[in-house]
């Protein structure tokens, strides 16, 4: 029997970067960070640090206040990115929805409702509340979002949530793949959101002492992935969703096809709980180009994980280097987080977001502010400063987490993409 | 504060209910307030007005019922002097 094509037929995003994937993806092109000094709290936080912030992010103009009064921040985004996607697939957003009884939605997020957590935690500990709101439960569960996105969509068949730290929203595309593959879905929303941007976690990723420094005008170039003067990863929060759903329904209804999700691979490191391992990811992207029916050499593009933490970013490129042998020379590598900064369980799919149109497009956003490459980070075709037009018969999407989880992505450009 | 006005006003700035509409004939589901938003609004009554409301049989269905279960509430803590 010949397996299911899968095709991605709608993008959503809400980010600084632009009020559309388009518009975001032309800002990347061009090198432009959005990363910005952002200070939560002046309370506990002495002075600020860089970050993507979604200041102008709108909840009540696309929930309503009722409905955004119910949601924790990392489920107004996400469900402000999920219908943004399903508008974008030309699928009516209706109130009351139409129910898809086969429809899904697979979710990511690593922190879920952190800044709800957090804030109840404030009032009971140092406002001496001694009461907790009772809204606190559905605010603060990590399927908050997926359980939003399907009561505003009419998915009936499935609300899943992927909760893997850093690979969280990879992992959610990667289950979204399988599930129509499978037969038991014919549209899913799958993606991710996060709302990291709260005091006790700055400071906690700050005393891991991972976070990239910089002030007023540094700030916006403070990631810095493979250069030789990276200091550290910049946290930002976000929504990325992508609609998928059987390549035959896409063409069927005549939809806009960006490109063919084509495979999806997955390892753990087994290994340590924050150290990567070379070996670990090499398993998941040889498992991402089998199950895509890919050879190596068929490969243009890789999106990396990349944060630009002095010991991971050497790790990516040598499982990279094992992965293409002397063809990882020509294969064009880059980390978009240098301008977006890591967006945790949301990141894996706002990169994805990027790479579909990166295939669509025909160009490669850069890693931006890549002045000198670290010779521990050479061997592969970084495209640094801005981006290039390139021909891409397929790319990789990479996203690797805390506690070992590897998840990589594959997307094929279909001939058929207008 | 009288009870309804604090119901107005909660209603309002949480979740853009016209306060119009709060009168005390209203069926609650009829104005948006569905359970979860009715067990909240519960709760920021008990802070606002200093009383606990202990378990019920049946959660209040109407403006009135929910009205009339708070005055009785801060009554009986007048009256006990608690």
């Amino acid at each position: 029997m010949t397996r299911q094509r899968v095709a991605v037929t709608g993008l959503g995003l809400i980010s600084p970067l632009g009020a559309s994937p388009a518009a975001a993806f032309d800002r990347l092109m061009a090198g432009v960070s959005a990363i910005r000094p952002y200070r939560p709290d002046p309370t506990f936080m002495t002075s600020p640090v860089p970050a993507l912030a979604c200041d102008h992010f709108d909840a009540e103009a696309t929930l309503g206040r009722a409905g955004a009064y119910v949601a924790d921040r990392f489920a107004q985004l996400g469900i402000a990115a999920a219908i943004a996607a399903w508008d974008d697939a030309g699928l009516a957003v209706e109130s009351p929805p139409q129910e898809q009884s086969r429809g899904a939605v697979c979710w990511g997020t690593g922190l879920g409702g952190i800044g709800s957590v957090e804030s109840a935690y404030f009032d009971l500990l140092q406002r001496g509340r001694g009461r907790a709101s009772p809204l606190l439960i559905v605010m603060g569960m990590h399927n908050a979002a997926a359980a939003h996105i399907a009561m505003r969509l009419g998915l009936a068949g499935a609300a899943t949530t992927s909760s893997v730290a850093c690979a969280s929203s990879a992992i959610a595309i990667g289950d979204a793949l399988r599930m129509i593959r499978s037969g038991q879905s014919d549209i899913v929303v799958a993606g991710g959101s996060e709302a990291p941007l709260t005091a006790g976690m700055l400071l906690a990723w700050d005393s891991m002492r991972v976070l990239a420094h910089g002030e007023d005008e540094a700030a916006a170039s403070a990631c810095r992935p493979f250069d030789a003067e990276r200091r550290g990863l910049v946290l930002g929060e976000g929504g990325a969703a992508l609609v998928l759903e059987p390549y035959e329904r896409a063409m069927a209804r005549g939809a806009r096809i960006y490109a063919e999700l084509a495979g999806y691979g997955t390892s753990c490191d087994h290994h340590h709980l924050a150290q990567p391992l070379a070996a670990g990811q090499v398993r998941a992207l040889r498992a991402a180009l089998d199950d895509a029916e890919l050879a190596a050499d068929e490969l243009d593009y890789v999106s990396a994980h990349g944060t630009g933490t002095v010991e991971g970013d050497p790790i990516e490129i040598d499982a990279l280097r094992t992965v293409f042998g002397p063809r990882a020379e020509s294969v064009a590598v880059s980390s978009t987080k240098s301008m977006h900064g890591h967006l945790l369980g949301a990141t894996g799919a706002l990169e994805a977001v990027i790479t579909v149109l990166a295939l669509s497009r025909q160009q490669v956003p850069p890693t931006a502010f890549l002045d000198r490459i670290d010779p521990a980070c050479s061997g592969v075709r970084h495209v640094a400063g801005t981006g290039i037009s390139l021909p891409l018969r397929a790319a990789l999407s990479s996203s690797f987490a805390f506690g070992g989880s590897n998840a990589v992505l594959a997307f094929r450009r279909l001939e058929t993409v207008h | 504060m009288q009870t309804l006005e604090l119901l107005r006003q909660y209603l309002q700035t949480k979740a853009s209910i016209d306060p119009a509409k709060v009168v005390p004939e209203a069926k609650l589901e009829d104005i948006g307030i569905d359970s979860l938003i009715l067990i909240d609004l519960m709760f920021e009554l008990e802070e606002s007005m200093n009383v606990r409301v202990p378990s019920l049989d049946k959660n209040p269905t109407t403006v009135a019922e929910l009205i009339d279960l708070f005055d009785a509430l801060q009554a009986s803590q007048v009256k006990t002097g608690t």
